[in-house]
C-alpha cells in the first residue's frame, strides 16, 4: 500500500474524526475483541490507518461509516490472528490473568448473559449488530461499513438478531440450570450437615417417637 | 402444519427485525401485525428482539483509555515523519517503523506505571527546583480551578510546607522531609513541625512561598498580603484587618494610566536574560528610548511585617508567583465589585502597594521570564496579512548550536478565528517596556533557561460567571523561544502586532482526551529545562487531571512526545526539584498520595551530541531509568488537606 501525501487539512480532518468518534470506535472494538488493552491498540490503529488511507475516502460526509469499516477490518484481522495463535486450550485456572466474563461484562457495560451471548455469535454478525444497535449506523452506513449491499446488510442483521436471541436464551437457560444446581448442592449439603437430621432429632415426629 | 409455515414464520421474524430499524411498508406492516395476532411464538420472538434492542441501545459507552489520544497523535506524527522522509517506495520500512512505534508506546506505558511506584531513596537539599512553589493551590493557567487550601504541601530546601486550618486559624507549617530508609515511604512534615505563620480570615486562605521560603504571598477572596515566614514576627495575623498603607509614597513607580498596555519601546532590558532570545522586530514608529534601568542584583528584601499589597481584589487565573530572585511578585486580579475585569499587577520588595501594569481588564499573568513578566491578553487582530519582512516562523541565530531546532515539518496553521485571540507580551517592570509576541498564544510558560516555551493556542470564550476570557477549544504547543519574534508595542498596539498566520505553528502536544480538549493546564519545567511536566485538567471543574512528563530533545529542540516518561492521575500541584518530579494523586478527603519520582537521565545516544550550554547545576548522580527500573514502593506521604 502506498502512502499518499497528506495535507495539514487531512491531518486536521482525521483529528476531528478522532474527537468525534473515538469513544464509539473504542466501544465497538471493545465489544468485538473483549479486551480493553487490545481495543485501545486497535482504535489507535484504526485512526492511523484512516489517516494513511485518507485519499480513499471519496465523500467525507460518509466518514463515520468509513471509519467503522476500517475498525471492522482491524477487529476481524485481530480476531483471526488470535484464533490462529490460540493453539492451546485455555482454561480459567490456567490463565488467571484473563478477565472473567463478569469483569468483561462490567467493562463492556453489558449484563453477563448478554456479554457471553454476544461472544458466541459469529464475528460478522456481532459486528453488524454492534454497529447498528450501539453505533446507531443506518442501513446504508452499515452496508458501507461491512462492504456489502444494503439488502445483504439487512439480512446479516436479521441473522445476527436471531443468533443473539438464541444464544441469549441458551445463556439464560444455562444460568438457571447453574443456579438450580447450586441450590440443589446447597440443599444437599445443609441437609447432610444438619446434626439434628443426622440424629433424627429436630423432627417433631421423630422426637415424639 | 403446511409446508410453507416455516417460510411464513421466517418472514415474520425478518420483518420484526426490520421493524426495529426502520418503518415497514404498509403492506408488510399489516401482514406482520396480522401474523403476530395469531402466532404466539413469533410474537414472543418479536418481543425478544425488541428487548435485545433496548438492552443494547441502553448501554453506556465504556471509557476509552486516557492516553488514547496521545498514542494516536504520536502515531499520526509518525506517519507524517515517514511521509516526509520517504518518497513512496519504502513500504517495508514503514511497516517496521509503525510496529516499533507501537512497542514504544507499550514501553512508555510501562514506564509510567513503574514511575508511579518508584521511591526516591533520600531527599536532599534543593528539593523544590521551581523558582516559586505554589503552596496551597496551583491554579492552572488561564482558568478553572478555584484557589483553595488543598494538598499537597510544597517543599523548599528539604522542608515541607502546608497550610493547616485549626479553629479558624490557618497555620503555615513546615517540617523536615525525610525518608525512613532506602525503600520506605518518604514523609513530609512528620513530627517536629514548626508553625511559620498563622493567619486568620473569614474566607479561605491560599499561599505561595518565595523561592527561599523567607516570605509568602497570601491571598483571600479579597486581599493579597505579603507575609514573612518564621522569625520573631511569626504571630497570628488577621488578614481581614490588614489594610494597605494609607499612602503609596514608598512605591518607587506610580500606577500607570489605566488606559493602556505598557509603553512600548525597543526592548532594552537585556541584563540577566535567558539565552535564545527571540527576534526583536524594531517598532515601525519607535518611541524615545528611555535609559534602561538595570535590574539590581541583590538579596531580596524580606518584608519585616505583613503588608497588604492589594485590597478589594481577588486573584484570578494563575496563582501569584515570585520571580526567581524572590524580589518580585506578579499576579492577575479582578476588583471585588466586578466593575472591571482582570488586570496584571506586580509588587516589589519594599513597595507598599502592588502596581497595576495593564488596563485592558482582560489581562492575565502568565509567568516570569527572568525578571520580566509574561502577560496574556485577548485582542481582535486586524484581518490583514503580516508584512513580508516580519516572518514569525524564522529561527534567529542561537548562541548554542545544539539548541538550534530544525524547522518544524508541515506546520498546520489553524483557521482564522472570528472572535478574540489570545495575545501575549513581555513586560519589564523596571523599564516598563513591553514587547508583543507576534504568535497568538495564551499563558506562555518559558523554561528557566529561556530556551523553550509551552503555550496554549486555540479558541477562547468569555465566561460570564468568572468574567474572564477562557480557553475553550485548543491545545498546548511546544516551541523554541528563539523561533518567536517580538515586536515593541505602543499602547493599544498589541492587536496589530499579532500575526494570525503563525497560529498553530509549533509542536502540538497530544494531551487531553482528544485534539482541542485542553482547557485547564499547568506547566512545570525542571531547573535545566530538560524535562517538563504538563498537568491537564479533567473535563469539568473537578480539580483532578493527569500529569504527563516529557523530555526535551536538546539536539532537535523538540519535545519527545513519542516516549512519555510518566503519565499519571494527579492534582494540579505538580512540581520539580532538580532531579525529581513531585505530584499527588487525587483522593477522597485528602487521602491522595504524594509521589516523588526520580527523573531518568537520558540514555546515551550512539552519535555524540553537543552538550547543552546552560547547565548551572549538574545532576548529582545518575538516576535510574524508569523504563527499566523495577517497581518499588510508593513514596507516600499523608497528603495534608486544609
Amino acid at each position: 500500500m502506498s502512502v499518499a501525501p497528506a495535507t495539514s487539512a487531512d491531518r486536521a480532518f482525521v483529528e476531528e474524526l478522532f474527537a468525534r468518534h473515538h469513544g464509539e470506535i473504542f466501544a465497538y472494538l471493545l465489544r468485538m475483541v473483549r479486551d480493553s488493552d487490545m481495543a485501545a491498540d486497535l482504535a489507535q490503529d484504526t485512526f492511523i490507518k484512516a489517516y494513511k488511507a485518507i485519499d480513499t475516502l471519496e465523500d467525507r460526509a460518509k466518514a463515520r461509516a468509513w471509519l467503522y469499516q476500517i475498525a471492522h477490518r482491524v477487529a476481524l484481522d485481530d480476531i483471526r490472528h488470535r484464533r490462529l495463535v490460540r493453539f492451546l486450550p485455555i482454561t480459567t485456572e490456567a490463565h488467571g490473568a484473563a478477565p472473567s466474563a463478569e469483569h468483561l461484562a462490567m467493562e463492556m457495560r453489558l449484563s453477563g448473559p448478554m456479554a457471553r451471548a454476544l461472544a458466541r455469535i459469529p464475528e460478522r454478525q456481532r459486528a453488524a449488530l454492534l454497529m447498528a444497535e450501539v453505533g446507531d449506523l443506518t442501513g446504508l452506513e452499515l452496508a458501507s461499513a461491512l462492504g456489502v449491499s444494503h439488502v445483504a446488510a439487512r439480512a446479516l442483521l436479521t441473522r445476527a438478531r436471531e443468533s443473539l436471541r438464541q444464544a441469549l436464551a441458551d445463556e439464560k437457560r444455562q444460568e438457571k440450570e447453574r443456579e438450580a444446581a447450586i441450590d440443589a448442592a446447597f440443599e444437599t449439603k445443609s441437609r447432610g450437615s444438619d446434626p439434628r437430621r443426622r440424629a433424627g432429632v429436630g423432627n417433631s415426629k421423630g422426637a415424639d417417637r | 402444519m403446511t409446508s410453507d409455515r416455516p417460510a411464513i414464520h421466517e418472514r415474520a421474524r425478518a420483518l420484526a427485525c426490520e421493524a426495529i430499524d426502520e418503518a415497514l411498508g404498509p403492506e408488510d406492516a399489516a401482514w406482520l401485525a396480522a401474523h403476530l395476532k395469531i402466532c404466539r411464538e413469533c410474537k414472543a420472538v418479536a418481543a425478544e428482539y425488541r428487548a435485545i434492542h433496548r438492552e443494547l441501545r441502553s448501554l453506556r459507552a465504556p471509557e476509552p483509555p486516557r492516553d488514547l489520544w496521545a498514542r494516536t497523535a504520536a502515531g499520526l506524527d509518525a506517519v507524517d515523519a515517514q511521509r516526509s522522509r520517504s518518497s513512496g517506495n519504502r513500504a517495508a520500512g514503514r511497516r517496521g517503523f509503525l510496529a516499533g512505534n507501537r512497542l514504544a508506546f507499550a514501553r512508555a506505558g510501562a514506564a509510567g506505571l513503574t514511575a508511579a511506584v518508584v521511591t526516591l531513596a533520600a531527599l536532599t537539599g534543593g528539593f523544590w527546583g521551581n523558582p516559586s512553589a505554589p503552596l496551597a493551590s496551583a491554579s492552572p493557567g488561564g482558568s478553572g480551578i478555584p484557589s483553595g487550601n488543598q494538598n499537597p504541601v510544597a517543599v523548599v530546601g528539604g522542608n515541607g510546607y502546608w497550610v493547616a486550618p485549626s479553629g479558624g486559624v490557618y497555620q503555615i507549617t513546615t517540617g523536615s522531609a525525610e525518608c525512613q530508609d532506602a525503600i520506605g515511604p518518604c514523609a513530609v512534615g512528620n513530627g517536629g513541625d514548626v508553625v511559620m505563620a498563622s493567619v486568620v480570615s473569614s474566607s479561605s486562605v491560599s499561599v505561595s512561598v518565595a523561592p527561599d521560603a523567607s516570605q509568602a504571598a497570601v491571598w483571600t477572596s479579597g486581599k493579597i498580603v505579603i507575609l514573612p515566614l518564621g522569625g520573631e514576627t511569626a504571630g497570628t495575623v488577621s488578614i481581614d484587618l490588614l489594610t494597605p498603607r494609607p499612602t503609596a509614597t514608598a512605591s518607587p513607580t506610580p500606577v500607570p494610566t489605566p488606559t493602556s498596555v505598557p509603553t512600548p519601546t525597543p526592548d532594552a532590558s537585556a541584563s540577566a536574560e535567558p539565552t535564545g532570545e527571540p527576534t526583536v522586530t524594531p517598532s515601525p514608529t519607535p518611541s524615545p528610548t528611555p535609559s534602561p534601568t538595570p535590574v539590581p542584583t541583590r538579596q531580596p528584601e524580606v518584608t519585616p511585617e505583613p503588608v497588604a499589597i492589594l485590597d478589594g481584589y481577588r486573584i484570578v487565573g494563575r496563582a501569584p508567583e515570585f520571580s526567581a530572585d524572590g524580589e518580585w511578585v506578579a499576579f492577575s486580579a479582578r476588583s471585588m465589585d466586578q466593575a472591571a475585569g482582570a488586570d496584571v499587577f506586580v509588587w516589589r520588595a519594599g513597595w507598599d502597594l502592588a502596581e497595576r501594569i495593564t488596563d485592558s481588564h482582560t489581562a492575565l499573568f502568565a509567568g516570569w521570564l527572568g525578571t520580566r513578566v509574561l502577560v496574556s491578553d485577548f485582542v481582535i487582530p486586524p484581518a490583514v496579512e503580516p508584512p513580508p519582512d516580519l516572518p514569525d516562523f524564522e529561527a534567529s541565530p542561537s548562541p548554542d548550536a545544539s539548541a538550534t531546532p530544525e524547522p518544524t515539518p508541515e506546520p498546520t496553521p489553524e483557521p482564522t478565528p472570528a472572535g478574540p485571540v489570545p495575545a501575549s507580551f513581555v513586560y519589564d517592570p523596571v523599564s516598563r517596556l513591553s514587547s508583543a509576541i507576534r504568535r497568538p498564544m495564551l499563558l506562555p510558560s518559558v523554561d528557566p533557561t529561556g530556551k523553550y516555551l509551552i503555550y496554549w493556542s486555540g479558541r477562547v470564550a468569555f465566561d460570564s460567571r468568572s468574567g474572564l476570557w477562557e480557553a475553550e477549544q485548543g491545545d498546548l504547543y511546544f516551541e523554541s523561544w528563539s523561533r518567536l519574534s517580538l515586536q515593541p508595542v505602543e499602547p493599544g498596539q498589541l492587536a496589530a502586532a499579532v500575526s494570525l498566520d503563525s497560529q498553530g505553528i509549533g509542536q502540538r502536544l497530544p494531551l487531553g482526551l482528544g485534539p482541542g480538549t485542553v482547557q485547564r493546564w499547568v506547566v512545570r519545567w525542571d531547573a535545566q529545562g530538560r524535562n517538563v511536566a504538563l498537568w491537564v485538567g479533567d473535563p469539568g471543574d473537578t480539580g483532578s487531571g493527569r500529569v504527563t512528563l516529557f523530555r526535551v530533545d536538546q539536539a532537535t529542540g523538540r519535545l519527545e512526545i513519542e516516549s512519555v516518561l510518566l503519565s499519571a492521575a494527579a492534582l494540579s500541584n505538580v512540581a520539580f526539584d532538580e532531579s525529581s518530579l513531585v505530584y499527588t494523586t487525587p483522593g477522597q478527603d485528602g487521602t491522595g498520595q504524594t509521589y516523588i519520582v526520580p527523573i531518568p537521565e537520558p540514555s546515551p545516544t550512539p552519535t555524540p551530541t553537543p552538550t547543552p550550554a546552560p547547565t548551572p547545576t549538574a545532576s548529582p548522580s545518575p538516576k535510574p531509568d524508569l523504563t527499566t527500573a523495577p517497581p518499588g514502593r510508593a513514596a507516600v506521604q499523608g497528603a495534608r488537606t486544609a
